[in-house]
């Protein structure tokens, strides 16, 4: 197990950071995830990239157990769960799921709800803020994401890109430590999904931690301070983005990015 | 003449309505509690609703009303007609009404509850909040044409005294003689009835869907 | 059990009433089926209004009504009309016109289902009108429309019930006989529940079966 730190040097324990040890996966006999690690500080922005197929989904929706691991530990922002025999306690999960924020390929945005109250909802249910409260977030929320004018909008109107703001600014009014995107612009188009992707950017120049799947090599090397190269359930290699990109070190790396690059 | 029988025949318009919207509402209900129960972790819990409902819908409607109407009082349960029609059409309509929630609850992507999971609503919330409202939107054509379909059995009250359309048809099928037009007057009533709830239900899904279109 | 035996006195009575139901039953399938087919194809005649128009007709009132009401509507109207039947056959004809009105939209659907690239090529190998229809169109049609068409039969069976009304001997008339002669209603009527009951779910396994058959071609392994 080698751990690879970030570019700062700072104490694991700090709120905003990620560690994860040895985190796999199976279906009996079929391993999907083997023997991952990642140890992230507070304020870093990791790409994880690599071929269909690889596991990169799986590992992302491991860390606030939308899918269940069979093995390693995942400590988020002061939650600890160690996956195992045993389903871990109920608290520690919702701990895991208070300091993590989700953005998801299909946005997932609630239809029946005004852009609003998508927003407004899981504030006053987990976190138990008032209307007035959640509105008042809510709409400072939609300021930063460029979109204060839709609040009473419903979700069907929006554009894609739109709703995609939207499920972040969502995600957001959780005060997350810890941000988890899932191929957030895969289901857009590129023009479209450039809105988003500059969203993305003035969140991790405002310091939030990101972990990014994603398609978009460009935000992986422009923004994250790290890229992450998964294949076949493993980390093929894990290093600062420019060197990672310009000289990988694994030949699979070197594969992938050739077939993505040279087009 | 034609008047007469229309009169005579529309008084029991109200008890058809009656029957047909209690019975709904209270099936309706008791629906939602079983499809709770055939989804449930507990094992026990989900073979009950199962059997209910696979029970309930294999029996014909008339057997269920002349059970209530006819066997009950054995057990000191003597209901009137009224409400041993509700009780019969609320047994039936509560099982056929789980299967169409069923199929509602089916189609909301497995994205929606994601995205309630990822954001920490516990599973109540979720159900309530976010899982119910979409269920019932693209339920709701499934359950107006169920209503029609209710509507129509609800013609068997007759069978056991409920004085409803069907029974007046009868009534004066009997004393006037006049048998086809008591009953071509009978249907109308029942297509019209049929007709407002089919353009009522097509409003209100239209305005839903223009308003959210359902993930 | 006091009440198992009760039950096995009655049987005798029972069955006559059972092989009636079922008897309607089959004859109203038999009949309303191909019925039903043929409202479908007079409703897709676009070069004949007039028998869209009477297709239209038959089926929304044949669907439009309860059975019931259908029921009594001929129970009471034909022997005005000088047509004296007997009630199995007024069933019949009740229970038949029912049938083939849902059916019909079943059978529809399941035209309009079959793929516009089969008609073209039916044409283009020289299988056109009817023998085209007969052998291409209709089998694929049929195939479609069957699992739902299974569900109506069980329907049927239980709408047989409702021919107790206009005294048909089928099998609620045989309970509602035992019962005003024995009194014992409850027994009487949880007897004849489990008999529609068990017959409408071995129906209902048999769909089951002949929907797996059926899409057995369309299993890609």
């Amino acid at each position: 197990m080698v751990f690879s730190f970030g570019t700062r040097t700072s104490p694991i324990a700090l709120s905003g950071a990620v560690l994860v040890s040895g985190l796999g996966k199976s279906y009996g006999d079929h391993k999907v995830l083997s023997d991952v690690n990642l140890a992230m500080d507070e304020g870093e922005v990791v790409s994880i990239i690599g071929p269909s197929g690889a596991g990169k989904s799986t590992f992302l929706r491991c860390l606030n157990y939308l899918e269940t691991p069979t093995e390693g530990t995942i400590t988020i922002g002061g939650a600890r769960v160690t996956a195992g025999e045993k389903r871990p306690d109920k608290a520690s999960l919702n701990h895991l799921r208070r300091v993590t924020g989700m953005v998801f390929q299909s946005f997932n945005l609630f239809p029946h709800l005004t852009v609003m109250e998508n927003i407004t909802l899981p504030q006053r249910k987990v976190l138990g803020s008032s209307k007035a409260q959640a509105e008042e977030v809510a709409e400072r929320l939609l300021q930063r994401v460029g979109l204060p004018e839709k609040a009473k909008q419903y979700p069907a109107r929006l554009s894609g890109g739109q709703q995609q703001r939207i499920a972040i600014a969502r995600a957001l009014a959780l005060n997350p430590k810890v941000m988890l995107f899932d191929e957030p612009t895969s289901a857009l188009d590129p023009e479209i999904g450039l809105e988003v992707l500059s969203v993305m950017r003035d969140l991790a120049d405002e310091g939030m931690t990101m972990l990014v799947v994603t398609h978009e090599m460009h935000f992986a090397r422009d923004v994250s301070d790290r890229i992450m190269v998964m294949g076949n359930g493993g980390v093929l290699e894990i290093g600062p983005s420019e060197q990672v990109m310009s000289q990988p070190q694994n030949e699979r790396t070197r594969q992938f990015l050739k077939a993505v690059l040279d087009r | 003449m034609i008047g007469d029988i229309l009169l005579s025949i529309s008084q029991g318009i109200g008890l058809t309505l009656y029957v047909t919207f209690a019975s709904l509402i209270i099936g309706g209900a008791i629906g939602l509690l079983l499809v709770a129960g055939a989804r449930s972790p507990i094992r026990i819990v989900r073979a009950v609703a199962t059997l209910y409902i696979n029970v309930v819908r294999v029996i014909p409607p008339i057997t269920w009303l002349f059970l209530i109407y006819f066997g009950l009082p054995q057990f000191a349960l003597r209901l009137s007609t009224i409400e041993a029609a509700i009780v019969g059409f609320s047994l039936i309509a509560s099982a056929f009404m789980a299967e169409i929630y069923r199929s509602g609850l089916l189609s909301i992507p497995d994205g929606q509850r994601e995205a309630a999971h990822a954001l920490g609503l516990g599973s109540l919330t979720t159900v309530r909040h976010i899982v119910t409202p979409q269920a019932f939107r693209v339920a709701l054509p499934a359950i107006a044409t169920y209503a029609i379909g209710l509507l129509k059995d609800s013609a068997l009250a007759s069978t056991i005294g409920v004085h409803e359309i069907t029974y007046y048809a009868q009534q004066e099928a009997r004393q006037t003689h006049e048998g086809l037009l008591s009953f071509i007057i009978a249907g109308a009533f029942y297509i019209i009835i049929s007709l407002i709830i089919a353009v009522v239900s097509r409003r209100v899904d239209i305005t839903l869907r223009r308003k959210i279109g359902v993930a | 059990m006091d009440m198992l035996n009760q039950w096995l006195e009655w049987l005798p009575d029972m069955a006559p009433g059972l092989a009636v139901s079922l008897q309607l039953t089959g004859l109203s399938l038999l009949f309303g089926f191909p019925l039903g087919l043929l409202f479908a194809v007079m409703a897709e005649a676009r070069k004949f209004p007039p028998l869209q128009w009477i297709s239209f007709l038959f089926v929304e009132i044949g669907r439009g009504l309860p059975a019931l009401v259908l029921l009594y509507l001929l129970y009471f109207s034909l022997p005005d009309a000088g047509i004296t039947l007997t009630s199995l056959t007024t069933a019949i004809i009740a229970l038949s016109w029912n049938t083939g009105a849902y059916a019909s939209e079943y059978f529809r659907a399941g035209l309009a289902a079959v793929p516009l690239g089969q008609k073209e090529a039916a044409i283009t190998s020289g299988l056109t009108g009817f023998t085209g229809f007969r052998l291409i169109v209709l089998p694929q049609a049929l195939r479609i429309s069957t699992p739902p068409l299974a569900g109506l039969a069980v329907l049927v069976f239980q709408a047989s019930a409702l021919a107790f009304v206009i005294a048909v001997p089928e099998l609620m008339s045989k309970a509602y006989q035992i019962a005003s002669i024995t009194f014992e209603y409850l027994s009487v009527y949880i007897l004849t529940a489990v008999i529609y009951g068990s017959i409408t779910l071995i129906f209902l396994a048999l769909v089951r079966v002949l929907e797996w058959r059926l899409g057995r071609h369309l299993q890609r392994n």
